[in-house]
């Protein structure tokens, strides 16, 4: 049996059972695409599906399961790849998502071709699951010297003017902050008026503080999914800098978001002997 | 005419804005280029407050708090010391001269370093010249 | 309309390149340029830079006419008075190689920027702006659908000047005064026998009528679109018809400007009033604004006009399959449903 055929049969039993409300997870969209569906019924069940075009990172739709004031939060059933599972533990670490309320379907991930973070991922089954679908695979053999490799090797000057081209075509369409599951403020800083922080001008100025923004806020924080970069229109490489920081943060704090559910992030704590080499 | 940098400074409210106090006080000389604003703490800097500095002008910001272990509410300034050295490392990445941003240490009784550092900081990013906007990049590529 | 239009000319590639030259040296010319995967619609420097074999750019015309962000004025307190500065609006531009769905979104812009009171930066642009079009004699792209919102492959609509590509050259034909002066900039020879382009076959998709959209209000449909949405505002700022913007002031103290700036009626506090209140509180309801602002109420408040030139852009684009051209079928058998359930 494929994983598709296991996906639907156990998403059908937890419906009908009432187990959870909803199953999250793909279905077959128009013009040979994927698409989410937040499957209600048994016959909608039906429509799910796993195979390797599923990039998108269902750890986001969660968030619209959240407790409305004094309600219990309904529970739902996610299809999850170990990168948005780690999403999932970063949402509950902070406190956004119940964990006994989630019923994951962990699928045991062969990696989506095109997708820049799987070119450097090792994980092969997600950190949390209630069930596994698929059979782990050994990771792939580590990728040769990249664009991040290449935009380091820049002198902070040619550095500057790359960003500045990219903060020329951005639009600030926002696509990269909606996409992440991280991404669950209220408003935005970005967005944020009496007072505003940045002007709503959409010119490189405003940009550049937009992505050092998304950059800064997600330190810690980023599970590396490289969804921000996948839709961006305008082929922003977005996750270039998200990826950079997750690795300083792994270098420095030997720490990585989403492991589990429990480790706090390094901006949650300190060491008072550390990083004396300052200012 | 010589460039004057504009500087934004973020001291917290129990050391290094008493620090600063002491330099008046004490009719110390320093360059009148910083603006200060003062915060309850080192740790309630938000490094996005030094980016809105840099939109909205300043051409350095500069961070003081108290020294690791005195500070006022225990902790902030550990705090302040993880974000702002990562902070630093995406301004490398960004290629936004990590030079115009400084953390550092001043405590209430040190009127003279805190002059000593303002100075050599005011230096360091006279030395830099104005800060460039992306799109001052932009422009100088047509 | 021409008294005598010019007769149609032949352009060889490289007589079209230097045409592209002559224009550069009076005019911004905007074209498709490469980069990487993509081609976007950008202001050259350099003839070379032209993408010639454009499919669709994705970004639209629709920022040389509107930009994404403007300065409406600057005031500057002085001594005695206030001053009010108006920024210089409206440079002399071509905008080529646009595709005819591009050149149609214009009628529309036109008919909201233009109507009374006109909007004296979209009016000094568009009086400064030449468009030669490159006419679709095959389908660009798969999501194409300019025939289902009454648009034309080889449509020349807000065009000056339309390009056929043809044999490894250009048969160019002037349209308006403004395109034979352009024209008569370019070399090339007349054709003896004039080209008489094919439209080619587009899939069709149904345009449900106004009575349609508002039987379809009330369903549930909307709310299960909306929950895949991202809330994104990527549909939104590639439409070359969207013209949703916030206006507010920047600067402090003496001086301060006016600046417009795009906006999406997507995006989760679009709506948001004063008191609190959210009149579009979910994506569902967004999503159900815009779809009906293009066939619903911009058609009721603007004869008829739809507020899409379907160029596919949105359909190509969308992070999560929302697909226009599947919205337009769900709400024809929705409607269609709800009809048959009223009669029977």
């Amino acid at each position: 049996m494929s994983v598709t055929d296991d996906l639907r049969r156990i998403a059908r039993e937890l419906l009908e059972s009432g187990r959870v409300t909803r199953v999250i997870g793909y279905e077959e969209g128009r013009r040979g695409q994927v698409r989410p569906l937040v499957a209600r019924t048994v016959e909608e069940a039906g429509r799910l599906l796993f195979d390797e075009r599923c990039a998108r990172n269902l750890a986001l739709y969660l968030l619209d399961f959240k407790p409305q004031g004094e309600e219990e939060p309904p529970a739902v059933a996610v299809v999850l790849k170990p990168c948005d599972a780690r999403a999932l533990n970063v949402l509950v670490l902070e406190n956004q998502v119940r964990r006994e309320k989630v019923y994951v379907l962990g699928v045991a991930c062969p990696g989506i071709p095109g997708k820049p973070a799987c070119a450097s991922c090792t994980e092969r089954i997600p950190p949390t699951f209630d069930l596994l679908l698929g059979k782990p695979e050994p990771p792939p053999a580590p990728a040769g010297p990249d664009d991040l490799s290449r935009l380091l090797a820049l002198s902070p000057e040619e550095r500057r003017r790359f960003w500045a081209e990219q903060f020329r075509r951005c639009i600030r369409c926002y696509a990269c902050r909606q996409v992440c599951p991280m991404c669950y403020c209220e408003v935005c800083i970005a967005e944020k008026l009496d007072p505003p922080w940045e002007s709503i001008a959409i010119a490189p100025s405003e940009n550049e503080f937009y992505h050092v923004l998304r950059a800064y806020h997600l330190i810690g924080r980023c599970i590396e999914c490289g969804e921000c970069e996948r839709v961006c229109p305008m082929g922003i490489p977005v996750f270039l800098y998200q990826r950079y920081l997750a690795e300083e943060v792994r270098q420095t704090f030997g720490f990585r978001a989403g492991m589990d559910a429990e480790t706090p992030a390094p901006f949650m704590t300190f060491r008072k002997e550390e990083l004396e080499d300052l200012p | 005419m010589e460039f004057e940098p504009r500087i934004v400074g973020f001291l917290c409210n129990w050391c290094s804005y008493a620090g600063a106090d002491l330099a008046g006080t004490s009719r110390l000389s320093y360059p009148p280029n910083i603006r200060i604003i003062r915060v309850p703490c080192s740790g309630r800097v938000d490094p996005m407050l030094a980016m809105k500095a840099f939109l909205e002008g300043a051409d350095g910001v500069i961070v003081l708090g108290c020294h690791p272990g005195d500070c006022h509410y225990s902790e902030g300034n550990y705090h302040a010391r993880r974000r702002l050295h990562l902070f630093h490392r995406l301004l490398e990445l960004f290629g936004l001269e990590k030079e115009r941003f400084r953390l550092d240490w001043v405590s209430a009784s040190e009127g003279v370093r805190f002059a000593e550092v303002v100075a050599g900081f005011t230096e360091q990013v006279r030395r830099l010249g104005p800060r460039v906007r992306p799109e001052d990049i932009l422009e100088r590529q047509r | 309309m021409i008294a005598q239009p010019m007769p149609q000319r032949r352009l060889s590639k490289e007589e079209l390149l230097a045409w592209v030259e002559r224009l550069l040296r009076e005019r911004s010319v905007i074209a498709p340029v490469r980069s990487g995967e993509r081609t976007f619609l950008q202001e050259i420097s350099a003839p070379s830079e032209v993408d010639l074999e454009v499919g669709r750019p994705v970004n639209s015309l629709k920022e040389f006419l509107f930009p994404a962000t403007e300065t409406l004025f600057r005031l500057r307190r002085g001594k005695r008075a206030v001053r009010m500065e108006l920024p210089e609006v409206g440079r002399l531009q071509v905008l080529f190689l646009v595709r005819p769905c591009d050149a149609a979104a214009l009628t529309s812009m036109d008919a909201l920027f233009l109507g009374e009171p006109a909007d004296f930066y979209w009016g000094e642009r568009r009086k400064n702006t030449a468009l030669v079009g490159l006419a679709c004699l095959a389908v660009p792209t798969p999501e194409c659908f300019c025939t289902t919102v009454g648009g034309s492959p080889i449509g020349t609509a807000n065009m000056d000047v339309i390009l056929y590509a043809q044999d490894g050259g250009y048969v160019a034909e002037a349209l308006t005064e403004r395109g034979e002066a352009l024209l008569s900039l370019a070399g090339g020879a007349a054709m003896e026998q004039p080209f008489v382009p094919q439209a080619p076959e587009l899939p069709p998709f149904p345009c449900p009528p106004i009575e349609d959209w508002q039987r379809v209000f009330d369903d549930d449909y909307w709310q299960r679109l909306g929950e895949r949405c991202l809330g994104c505002k990527i549909c939104t700022y590639n439409c070359p018809t969207c013209y949703c913007f916030d206006i507010r002031d920047r600067g402090t103290g003496g001086r301060v400007e006016r600046l417009r700036a795009w906006d999406a009626c997507t995006s989760k506090h679009y709506s948001i009033e004063a008191s609190g209140h959210d009149p579009r509180p979910t994506r569902g309801a967004r999503l159900r604004n815009r779809f009906c602002h293009k066939y619903f109420y911009f058609p009721w408040r603007y004869g008829g006009t739809l507020l899409c030139t379907g160029c596919g852009r949105c359909v190509a684009q969308c992070p999560v399959n929302i697909d226009l051209t599947e919205v337009l079928e769900e709400v024809a058998v929705r409607a269609r449903k709800g009809e048959e359930a009223r009669q029977g």
